[in-house]
């Protein structure tokens, strides 16, 4: 089953702005204060410029997953090296976005709130979202979109007004190398392009409108960029410890409101859409274990997801343990290879197969995607 | 395979989940009610006596009695932790700071430093960083009662009395929060509002304590406050700021320097100036109050032969509210006057510009920062401004600073 050109949109769209209401802005302000708001604007525009480029080739690729599409450029093993390390991509997002979950839900949200009350029915949802298949996470993903969006803004508007401009000043006054680093340290929770590579051959172009793809990125990079201008003109140099960017806004705003109640509806709302998130990455996880060990079925590869899920939470204190491991060096150089040198490789490979192939037009779309299987080369000498 | 796709299929699944999301919620049925086990704290006050810390808890009673539904709980110990665990074994429950709405600091507390205090709240006991912040004077016990009892008898609650004026004040909306920014800020500089309790009555001061809640001595405490109080106590704010520099308090500003200092804020409002000695074609030597219904701040920052300049446009729309003079002439009856007359006007602009002098000077001697320079020279002249500080020193930053006022005056119709 495919998805429409909107849908993935939408993906896309959710996928840029799901890590970054968390713990991001007070992270990214350890290293590179209120100038944060520059490392985010940049990677953004980086994550935009892959999903054009991803996605145009999987345009070109037609019906051919992406296990097919590698296989037909690079070979059976290093398709399946490839597919290994996305694997790993996958399982670092999944738990970056999880762990942020978790580390909200039950310390935040709720008081004294069972672990286990919360990762059994998010374990069953997101096995049941992967195992229903792609589909089924756009269209979730289609309801929620505008809630979110509308919530979000909704929730930083009230604070608009004390968010002090004056505190981003002067700019850049250590140089460049603090956002540079800043880029580098917390790149895990950029990237949010990588989960396109599994959305080959399952992304209907029917409909597809150039304008669509550049609208969701700007809306996006709009929002994130707006509410991280609140939250550094707002929190200034106490950013580092705010951990929960939507939620200390809110608190921050809503001490002689009465409006407090809904804002916690709109936090809750955005909750969904990082479940959501959540499936669209054990989706992927599954897909690539599928390739990988060359599953038919869905189930077991679902189950494996599900218990990683689980797993996830069970392995001890995770909110400290794993924060580490995010902040490592080394993860940084396996995420930077994974979400931004995989990626060109890919679009390289397929340039150098396809080259004489172009995004087939709307009306010829379907005729063309048979030939769109055939290597350039056999097509000529035909 | 098929068996286990048998098992897992959709309608088996919910069964399962039913059945795994019962086994855990049953035994929750038995469980007791969060108000058994979790007192809700509404005001938290801490002091210091000798060697002693001392805290006061405004704890919520739930029931019939609207009058006596805000308890005030007790406790001591030598460190802060073990003062919160004697209130919380006299109450036999845990102490739930979620709610909690005001944090209040002692007189003592505050000299000795209270950054240690708001990280062992806000972290520990995570009570909430909106929550307001004031220093209190008088017995810790007295006015963790009188402030109960202010907001069950009287219908009132410290943070109306405290906002109620944060247009006027220099601390805004002071809370734990805007407080940290100051401490962790390049100048340190926090402002919290002061509120005192008096034996007797005083210009604007609430009468407490004859018809409060119950107090509660707890712990170790041997001061409890007994049950319900028979002298009226009186609390009293009337703007005074205590002003704190790296979590230690440092000054006092009184209303009218508070008044003179806000003229350099942004955001702040101020409420009214009175200029004497007005005499021209409308006024007979008259003392006239002009009410503030507006003031925009704008500071332009600059240096100029390496010397910082600072340069602070202050606009205000204004309204003549009262008019006091022996023989009022017959003008003054006149319908659509304006009252606002360039003599008067320049008599304004004369009094605001002293005592905008007179706050930056107040600065200056006392070596407090509290209308954001550093922040302003910061941002604009970042460079300058740090080879400014190395050469004057973090403290004497102030000194040096060529100041220029001017002030616009216009009718607020």
């Amino acid at each position: 089953m495919k998805i429409n050109y909107r849908q993935t949109c939408i993906l896309i769209f959710l996928s840029q702005i799901a890590l970054k209401f968390l713990a991001l802005p007070s992270l990214l302000y350890t290293k590179s204060e209120s100038n944060s708001i520059f490392v985010a604007l940049a990677l953004m525009i980086l994550d935009g410029v892959y999903a054009f480029f991803i996605l145009n080739m999987a345009e070109i690729s037609g019906e051919k997953n992406i296990y097919e599409f590698l296989k037909s450029c690079l070979g059976t093993v290093v398709s399946k090296i490839f597919l290994a390390l996305l694997l790993i991509k996958f399982a670092l997002s999944m738990a970056n976005i999880s762990k942020g979950l978790e580390f909200f839900v039950v310390d935040n949200l709720y008081n004294e709130l069972s672990w286990f009350a919360y990762i059994l029915p998010l374990a069953a949802l997101i096995g049941y979202m992967i195992y229903k298949g792609i589909r089924n996470i756009a269209r979730v993903g289609e309801i929620v979109c505008w809630f979110v969006l509308v919530g979000i803004i909704f929730i930083t508007a009230k604070s608009f007004a004390n968010a002090e401009p004056e505190s981003f000043l002067p700019l850049f006054k250590d140089g460049l190398k603090p956002l540079m680093e800043s880029g580098f340290k917390y790149s895990s929770w950029f990237g949010s392009s990588t989960f396109l590579l599994m959305l080959f051959g399952k992304v209907d172009f029917k409909n597809k409108k150039k304008s669509q793809l550049i609208r969701y990125l700007l809306l996006a990079i709009l929002l994130v960029q707006f509410v991280y201008y609140v939250f550094y003109g707002v929190f200034q140099i106490t950013s580092p410890t705010h951990n929960f960017c939507l939620s200390d806004l809110s608190q921050f705003s809503s001490l002689h409101t009465s409006i407090e109640e809904l804002s916690w509806l709109v936090v809750a709302l955005w909750i969904v859409a990082q479940a959501v998130q959540l499936a669209l990455y054990g989706y992927c996880f599954q897909q690539a274990l599928k390739y990988i060990f060359n599953i038919k079925n869905n189930v077991w590869p679902t189950l494996v997801v599900m218990l990683y899920v689980f797993t996830l939470s069970v392995v001890g204190d995770l909110t400290i343990g794993l924060e580490q491991i995010f902040l490592s060096p080394a993860v940084s150089v396996i995420t930077i290879c994974t979400q931004y040198i995989l990626p060109i490789i890919v679009i390289v490979a397929g340039k150098i197969r396809y080259k004489n192939k172009k995004p087939p037009k709307q009306a010829e779309q379907h005729s063309l995607v048979e030939d769109s299987t055939k290597p350039a080369h056999e097509k000529k000498g035909a | 395979m098929k068996k286990l796709k048998t098992i897992f299929s959709p309608r088996k699944l919910v069964l399962w989940l039913s059945i795994v999301i019962l086994i855990f919620t049953l035994p929750q049925l038995n469980a007791k009610a969060m108000s058994q086990t979790e007192a809700i704290v509404t005001m938290m006050f801490v002091d210091k006596e000798a060697d002693t810390i001392k805290v006061s808890a405004v704890v919520l009673a739930p029931g019939q009695d609207k009058t006596k539904n805000q308890q005030v709980y007790n406790g001591e110990g030598d460190t802060l932790s073990a003062a919160v665990d004697s209130v919380s074994l006299s109450l036999g429950k845990d102490m739930g700071f979620a709610q909690c709405q005001i944090m209040g600091l002692g007189d003592n507390i505050c000299k000795d430093g209270v950054i240690n205090v708001l990280d062992y709240m806000t972290r520990t006991k995570k009570v909430g960083r909106n929550a307001g912040l004031i220093n209190f004077s008088g017995k810790i016990d007295e006015f963790a009662q009188a402030t109960a009892d202010v907001n069950t008898s009287k219908n009132l609650s410290l943070e109306e009395i405290i906002n109620f004026d944060k247009r006027f004040i220099l601390a805004k909306n002071s809370n734990i929060e805007l407080f940290y920014m100051g401490y962790f800020g390049d100048t340190g500089i926090g402002v919290i509002p002061k509120i005192e309790l008096l034996d007797a009555p005083y210009k604007n001061s609430v009468e407490v304590g004859q018809s409060g809640g119950e107090s509660a001595g707890a712990g170790s405490s041997s001061s409890g406050g007994g049950q319900g109080q028979s002298k009226p106590k009186y609390l009293f704010y009337d703007g005074t700021m205590n002003v704190f520099k790296f979590g230690k308090s440092v000054n006092t500003i009184k209303p009218t320097m508070v008044d003179k200092l806000n003229y350099f804020v942004e955001k702040n409002q101020t409420g009214s100036v009175v200029v004497d000695g007005v005499s021209d074609y409308l006024y007979n030597n008259a003392r006239v109050v002009v009410n503030i219904a507006q003031k925009d701040t704008f500071t332009f920052v600059s240096f100029k032969d390496s010397k910082p300049r600072m340069d602070v446009k202050v606009n205000l729309s204004v309204m003549v509210e009262e008019v006091d003079e022996d023989n009022p002439t017959k003008k003054i009856l006149r319908r659509n006057q304006e009252f606002l007359t360039p003599e008067l006007v320049k008599k304004m602009k004369e009094k605001v510009e002293a005592d905008m002098h007179e706050g930056f000077s107040y600065c200056q001697q006392n070596k407090i920062d509290v209308i954001g320079v550093y922040k302003h020279f910061n941002a604009f002249a970042y460079k300058q401004w740090k080879n400014h500080i190395k050469q004057l020193g973090e403290d004497n930053f102030l000194d040096d600073i060529d100041l220029n006022i001017s002030v616009i005056v216009k009718s607020e119709f």
